[in-house]
């Protein structure tokens, strides 16, 4: 603890901020960089969907008319995940603050969920055959089809009664990974459905946080009565069954994607509003917290400018934790068969590989192999979060000397 | 008769990625029944130089490029310490070389009682000894360290003592096995300055007794004073005066020497000052300041703990007024209730004539900008995670100082003049600072309000002497340059010498005297005030020059 009191003359430099710091520490380990790396597959994949994996071509000419059918019949998600990646990419761009870029996003997606659902109307009859008898007709001049030329809900009923099929069992069709029971392409559902496990673990995740780190902010700061309040509060959530109420709402409201997320949210708040009241209660005897209460500033700054940034750490790791549960949970639901009917989910497709008299390899290893890997990328990222907003990791990385 | 050497010892740490120079070629000697200490600034090396010694540094972490360390026997056969194996330093330690740490409240193990820790350092080096001498030998070693009633304190846990006595069953424990050499790392730092009084006291009749040889390492010139026969003075690394203890403080030779010494507060030059005589800023009436204590199933109230207990003081404008007192006296509470950082019990605030006493938090938060404070941890005093300019402009927004941000940053810019900070340390995150650094920086903070009084709890007590006498300087300054009314809470004598205009000592949540800092130093009223100052470690024997 020299002072240095040699004034520097070079020019202005602004420091890195602390999330950058953490960004750049959690870039530089490997098994963060292989979980990023397999998210952000996921993420393309998951807003690319209906131009990777499509019945309907992306480019058609028929008797000299050109059309766009995939483009035709984008439905309103579809857009909405389009809007959301490219606002994405360009805010990522524009710089800013951090806070003010999320929430510029969210509105922005709030916009195209409207708009979306506002203006777009694609045809409400989809007939998945004419694309494959117009080509056999030989009507068709020109033609541009997806990579996997099949959707998730294209089940084959011109070709018969397909039904359940090994991948590359029949010459005609390819299915490089085989049909599911009603004759789908396996690999066109499991890309469909990887917009079910991304949405559910961040959306699911996010209501618990928000909730999660309001009550346990409140608890936190104020204590006393605010806490024992809020304790009981958190100890009636962590006495609730989360499956079981899951199976109780579907029985009785019906199968909903978003009510299942919005269940998963509200009943797995309490270990995060836990993390922070533990971190608020002891950053408030923090003597830079004293400080910014002996400078008058209002309660809000203290506690969401001087006192969560600095209890976020563990919350982060927590989040990404439990990102992966909240996955797990749906797959759980969806393989015992109360998950969504029609649209494709992972869990949903192994519980098909084993519904069948026999044991259909494919259905088992190629969305399990997805959940699992889904799943351990999440944990990766946790792990070196947790690694990468450690002072004592980064400190022993630094070296001790006296 | 040489007990210790250490001729030319380098020792290098590593961060993973590259060496670092703790310890750049030292030499010194300990002879048996001599004491040699080891001073220097934090960074210097001293602890690392111990710790070479007792093959104690962090494995793969540490390297010796040169150097060697010889622990000589009582028949003159030298025993080569730097590289030796595990099982040869196994041996050493504890029963050849004893150690005591700097932090008696960590440095026990608080799930074995006492009795056990002593009594796993005698079997380790003496598995032949039957129990009931074992049991005999425990108790004869907490009696010799003078802890009360140690038949009974055997089987007690290390919570039920107070750091004194921790600090106690530490030097028995290092002390039960009859070591040659007793290595004791700033072992009464964190202590009260009776209680250190006390400890050194017990280790120089120990030392002499038992005729051990005792490598001290300290930052304190005081305790120099005090304890040592041979000094060593460690800068970066290197040392750079060695000597006898009398020649070395009194007439020190290398000039970085002779900038600690002149660096010591008692030391400092004072200027004239008049009597402040403005108007009274702050003024306490009988403030009390009382925690319940709660006990039982249902938490009942059963006992009032009376932190601050009727204490009445007042601070003018341009004044230092230093509150004194030891540690768990009620000090920094009494200061944060006056700044309604806590609610008091009873009594009564005026700040500038104005009871704040019961004003309303909403209603006082604008009444804040009068009234500053600076805390005691370098460590957590800035919020790590804000930049400098967030910090000091967020606080001139609130209270609407200034026009725009243009405004406020230039404000904010000359005040970082002002504390003596370069001008990019406003683009700059608070760990990128050294300790003084962030204490100017807090200062900062704190004027950004333009406050009339502020509050200083021990800021400097973390911080070297050097670095001290600096901060001590600004704050003098600003004091005298704009009549601002300091409150300065400390537990060194020294500082108070310096800084204080007047000086109050409390003890147990009452005020126990107060008057002019001159007047109380050389002639103190009361009992405790004198018990306080005759255990102020010094360099010299007076008390005030002049």
């Amino acid at each position: 603890m020299t002072e240095a009191t040699e004034i520097d003359t070079r020019p202005v430099q602004r420091s890195r901020p602390w999330s950058r710091q953490v960004l750049a520490a959690l870039v530089r380990r490997t098994g963060a960089r292989l979980g990023l790396a397999w998210i952000g597959v996921l993420v393309l994949v998951a807003t690319f969907a209906p131009f990777i994996a499509n019945t309907h071509p992306l480019y058609l000419v028929v008797d000299g008319h050109a059309s766009s059918p995939a483009l035709a019949h984008l439905e309103p998600v579809d857009w909405i995940w389009l809007t959301g990646f490219f606002l994405a990419v360009a805010l990522a761009c524009v710089p800013g603050r951090l806070w003010l870029r999320v929430l510029a996003w969210l509105c922005g997606i709030a916009v195209a969920t409207g708009l979306a659902y506002a203006l777009v109307a694609p045809p409400v009859l989809v007939v998945y055959e004419q694309y494959r008898e117009l080509e056999a007709s030989g009507a068709v001049e020109r033609i541009v089809r997806a990579p996997i030329p099949y959707s998730a809900k294209d089940y084959l009923r011109d070709y018969g009664d397909t039904g359940i099929e090994a991948p590359l069992a029949v010459a005609e069709r390819r299915h490089w990974l085989g049909t599911e029971e009603n004759g789908a392409d396996v690999a066109a559902r499991m890309i469909h459905a990887a917009r079910i496990a991304l949405g559910i673990g961040f959306i699911a995740t996010g209501i618990a946080l928000v909730i999660g780190t309001l009550i346990g902010g409140l608890m936190g700061y104020f204590s006393g009565v605010v806490d024992i309040i809020g304790m009981r509060l958190v100890e009636i959530f962590e006495a609730i069954p989360t499956l079981f109420l899951l199976l109780t709402f579907v029985a009785f409201f019906g199968r909903s994607i978003y009510m299942m997320m919005i269940i998963i949210g509200i009943t797995s708040w309490s270990g995060y509003a836990r993390y922070v009241r533990a971190e608020f209660l002891k950053l408030r005897e923090q003597e830079f917290v004293q400080a910014a209460v002996a400078c008058g500033l209002p309660l809000p700054s203290i506690l969401f400018r001087h006192m969560l940034p600095n209890g976020l750490a563990p919350l982060l790791v927590a989040a990404s934790f439990g990102v992966a549960s909240a996955i797990l949970a749906e797959a759980t639901l969806s393989f015992l068969g109360l998950g969504l009917v029609d649209d494709p989910s992972w869990g949903q497709m192994l519980n098909q590989a084993v519904q069948s008299s026999t044991f259909n390899w494919w259905l088992a290893v190629f969305p399990g192999g997805a959940i699992f890997l889904t799943v351990f990328a999440y944990n990766l990222i946790g792990e070196a979060l947790r690694d990468a907003v450690d002072p004592h990791t980064q400190r022993t990385m630094q070296g001790a000397g006296r | 008769m040489k007990l210790v050497e250490i001729e030319d010892l380098v020792t290098e740490l590593s961060d993973g990625q590259s060496w670092m120079r703790a310890v750049d070629g030292v030499s010194l000697a300990v002879q048996r029944g001599e004491t040699v200490c080891l001073v220097g600034e934090s960074g210097s090396g001293k602890s690392v130089t111990a710790l070479s010694l007792m093959g104690l540094l962090p494995e793969a972490r540490h390297r010796h490029p040169r150097g060697r360390i010889r622990l000589f026997g009582e028949e003159g056969v030298a025993l080569d310490l730097l590289g030796a194996g595990e099982e040869v330093l196994a041996q050493v330690r504890g029963r050849r070389i004893g150690m005591i740490f700097q932090e008696p409240m960590t440095s026990l193990n608080p799930v074995l009682t006492i009795g056990e820790q002593l009594d796993e350092a005698l079997q380790l080096h003496h598995p032949g000894m039957p129990d009931d001498e074992r049991a005999a030998r425990i108790v004869a070693a907490l009696e010799e360290v003078r802890l009360p009633d140690p038949q009974g304190r055997v089987r007690e846990y290390p919570h039920r003592l107070s750091g004194g006595q921790r600090q106690r069953v530490m030097i028995a424990m290092a002390l039960i096995c009859e070591p040659e050499l007793l290595i004791a790392d700033e072992p009464t730092t964190a202590l009260d300055v009776t209680v250190q009084a006390g400890i050194l006291a017990l280790l120089r009749e120990l030392q002499q007794r038992r005729g051990m040889g005792v490598l001290f390492i300290t930052h304190d010139f005081g305790v120099v004073a005090q304890i040592a026969d041979t000094v060593g003075v460690m800068r970066r690394g290197v040392l750079v005066e060695s000597g006898r203890a009398d020649d070395v403080l009194r007439r020190p030779q290398h000039e970085y020497t002779r900038s600690l010494i002149a660096a010591l507060p008692e030391r400092l030059v004072r200027s004239r000052r008049e009597r402040p005589a403005g108007q009274p800023l702050v003024e306490v009436r009988d403030l009390r300041v009382h925690f319940p204590v709660r006990r039982g199933f249902l938490r009942r109230v059963v006992d009032q703990f009376r932190a601050v207990d009727g204490v009445s003081l007042s601070v003018r404008e341009g004044e230092v007024l230093a509150l004194v007192g030891e540690s768990g006296c009620g000090k920094t509470t009494l200061g944060r209730a006056l700044l309604r950082l806590l609610e008091p019990t009873a009594g009564e605030i005026r700040l500038e004539g104005r009871d704040i006493t019961r004003v309303p938090q909403r209603a006082l938060r604008t009444l804040r900008r009068r009234m500053q404070v600076v805390f005691q941890d370098p460590g957590s005093s800035l919020n790590p995670r804000l930049p400098i300019a967030t910090t000091l402009l967020e606080p001139m927004r609130v209270h609407g100082i200034g026009v725009d941000d243009d405004e406020r940053q230039a404000r904010a810019l000359a005040l970082l003049e002002r504390v003596e900070m370069p001008a990019d340390s406003l683009w700059r995150y608070p760990h990128e600072f050294s300790g003084g650094q962030r204490q100017r920086l807090a200062i900062a903070r704190a004027l950004v309000l333009e406050p009339r009084f502020l509050l200083c709890d021990e800021i400097t007590s973390a911080l070297d002497v050097s670095v001290q006498a600096g901060i001590l300087r600004l704050l003098r300054r600003l004091v005298d340059e704009d009549g601002l009314g300091l409150l300065f809470i400390t537990h060194n004598m020294g500082v108070v010498e310096f800084l204080a205009d007047r000086m109050a000592v409390m003890h147990d949540g009452r005020l126990v005297e107060d008057g002019i800092t001159a007047e109380v130093l050389r002639a103190p009223r009361e009992d405790y005030t004198r018990r306080l100052l005759a255990a102020v470690p010094r360099l010299d024997g007076a008390l005030v020059e002049g």
